[in-house]
């Protein structure tokens, strides 16, 4: 497993998709915390705000979120380099490589979201949420930054990061089954959206809500600006058991299927 | 005594209601080099991807290096290298990349490995040049020096010499013989191109509807498609004298009939005739016989395709 993520490292520092998505990442934060400052000094009026959400962490994550389990899970089967992956360590340690690095990946994503919301509240300026994401209320909710606040950001920014990843890693099991990137990146897409409405719908019916909560799809999950320490840890656990429970559907779905 | 390194019994894998290889059993042996030899979907492919570990048998065990199992295991895979249909390869890399990016995977720890197997397949030149940008040729190239990156025991290479050029296809062969020769590695090798096998292979495995249609060594198939000279006189034993005296040493064979067969004059008939001649014996049959490596091949499988 330590030898193919080694491998995986090496080639994302050579190869496009990981490095282009995080720097989209960087510039849709930087252009979207600009935007949000925009929209509540009126240099932007309300109608704007529809256009200015594309550039959200919930739109772009849900969207390069999948592209990643396309370009790192699915690509290897077509360019058929799984076949050295298999060789080499079996396929145990490879669903758990690409589990791990998937995981990381993606929460990559939301991070520079995060580290706007430090730059954005650190200029004093006021924000106007374009869509009622974590970080866009963070941002707009203002405040000093002082240790104590800054360090409340970075924990809300990672539970929020890995919450986030948890939602999309249904892209793990299904990039393992298709095999097909850009399949698994549209599929991934809808369900970034469908996974929130359903998560929502469920939470409503009794019975259901205390199954949901123990998804990353429950509402309650995600961290506001008066989530404790025990709402973040809960969130982190919820989230990492739900993507290790993913890994674990694609090592059941991947350790008997055929590899072309 | 050889070491198996490699015995499949019954092995079985279906694709729906098609049997793309039907209850195959083969042993390979250590230093050997074996050609498997089939039409397109005879079931090539499909039973290295078995050996390789990347498809699951429906029924059937792979014993690989001694371990008996439904398939093989992991310690025993990290024992092979394979270049399966196509390279492995990162396009936007160069191939000293690729090399690298293998070399972690495989957990080989020399470095010097990476160049040393570039020289080997004559792409040590490549430079900066993407992969993307490389010939047919090259890429297959890069692809063996891929599969011997961590310089496997057993050497599963799938049309190798797809795409090579004349010159190309000679140094595989001498590739894969040296391989063999001097490292005892065993290789399995298929290919369309009967004559290269020819060359190529110690050993030959003939599959044909996913059933193994028959195993021989070099030897047996020179055998089998040696070209001779075929005599017939009326007087078979003043036929089988005149020969004798003419060619002591031309292993001349009585076949049921009388006939004559001259396995080392199959080119020349003129000569024989003269000789035959000279000595009052007169052939009432002069004929030149034997299979081609082709309609050998055909034979076996059952004939050319409807």
């Amino acid at each position: 497993m330590i030898n193919q993520l080694r491998a995986d490292l090496y080639a994302i520092g050579r190869t496009g998709p990981v490095l282009i998505c995080l720097a989209v990442a960087v510039l849709a934060a930087a252009l979207y915390t600009v935007l949000q400052h925009s929209l509540a000094a009126g240099d932007l009026g309300p109608e704007a705000a529809s256009g200015v959400q594309v550039l959200s962490d919930a739109l772009m994550v849900s969207l390069m979120g999948p592209l990643l389990f396309g370009a790192l899970v699915a690509q290897p089967f077509e360019t058929t380099s799984v076949h050295n992956s298999l060789l080499a360590s079996g396929r145990g340690a490879f669903v758990g490589a690409k589990t791990v690095l998937t995981a990381a990946a993606v929460t990559a994503l939301s991070l520079p979201y995060g580290i706007a919301v430090l730059i954005g509240l650190a200029t004093e300026q006021e924000f106007a949420p374009a869509i009622p994401t974590a970080f866009s209320q963070l941002l707009a909710a203002g405040g000093g930054l002082d240790g104590g606040r800054v360090g409340e950001i970075l924990a809300i920014t990672a539970t929020m990061a890995v919450l986030t990843t948890a939602k999309l890693s249904v892209c793990l099991p299904l990039a393992f089954v298709l095999r097909r990137p850009l399949v698994v990146m549209a599929i991934g897409f809808v369900w970034g959206f469908l996974a929130d409405l359903i998560g929502s719908t469920a939470a409503d019916v009794e019975g259901l809500d205390a199954l949901v909560r123990l998804t990353p799809f429950a509402r309650d999950h995600v961290p506001g600006l008066d989530a404790t320490g025990g709402d973040l840890v809960g969130t982190l656990a919820v989230s990492l058991v739900f993507i290790a429970l993913m890994g674990l559907v694609s090592w059941l779905l991947f350790r008997r299927a055929d590899v072309k | 005594m050889s070491e198996t390194v490699l015995r499949t019994r019954d092995l079985t894998k279906h694709y729906g209601d098609h049997a793309a290889v039907h209850a195959m059993s083969i042993r390979l042996e250590r230093g050997r080099i074996y050609g498997l030899i089939g039409r397109n979907g005879a079931g090539k492919t499909t039973l290295m991807r078995l050996i390789a570990g990347l498809s699951i048998p429906n029924s059937g065990s792979i014993e690989l290096f001694g371990a008996d199992a439904e398939r093989p295991r992991t310690a025993d895979l990290a024992r092979i290298g394979t270049l399966i249909e196509s390279p492995s390869l990162h396009g936007g890399m160069t191939a000293r990349q690729n090399m690298h990016l293998h070399r972690l995977l495989r957990g080989v720890p020399d470095p010097r490995v990476e160049e040393r197997l570039l020289e080997l397949v004559g792409l040590a030149g490549t430079g900066r040049k993407k992969v993307r940008d490389f010939s047919l040729g090259m890429r297959q190239r890069l692809g063996i020096a891929l599969a011997l990156i961590a310089d496997p025991e057993l050497l599963i290479l799938d049309e190798p010499v797809n795409g090579l050029d004349p010159q190309g296809v000679v140094e595989v062969r001498r590739l894969v013989r040296s391989l063999a020769e001097e490292r005892g590695m065993t290789v399995l090798i298929s290919s369309h191109n009967l004559p290269e096998l020819f060359q190529t292979a110690t050993d030959y495995l003939i599959v044909e509807g996913g059933e193994l249609r028959m195993t021989l060594t070099l030897e047996e198939l020179e055998a089998q498609t040696q070209q001779y000279l075929e005599v017939a006189a009326a007087d078979p034993a003043a036929l089988l004298t005149a020969l004798e005296e003419a060619w002591p040493d031309a292993e001349a064979r009585v076949m049921p009939g009388g006939t004559v067969r001259l396995p080392h004059h199959a080119d020349r008939a003129e000569q024989v005739l003269r000789t035959l001649v000279a000595a009052d014996v007169w052939p009432t049959r002069l004929a030149r016989e034997g299979e081609s490596l082709e309609s050998f091949f055909l034979s076996v499988i059952g004939g050319e395709r409807a």
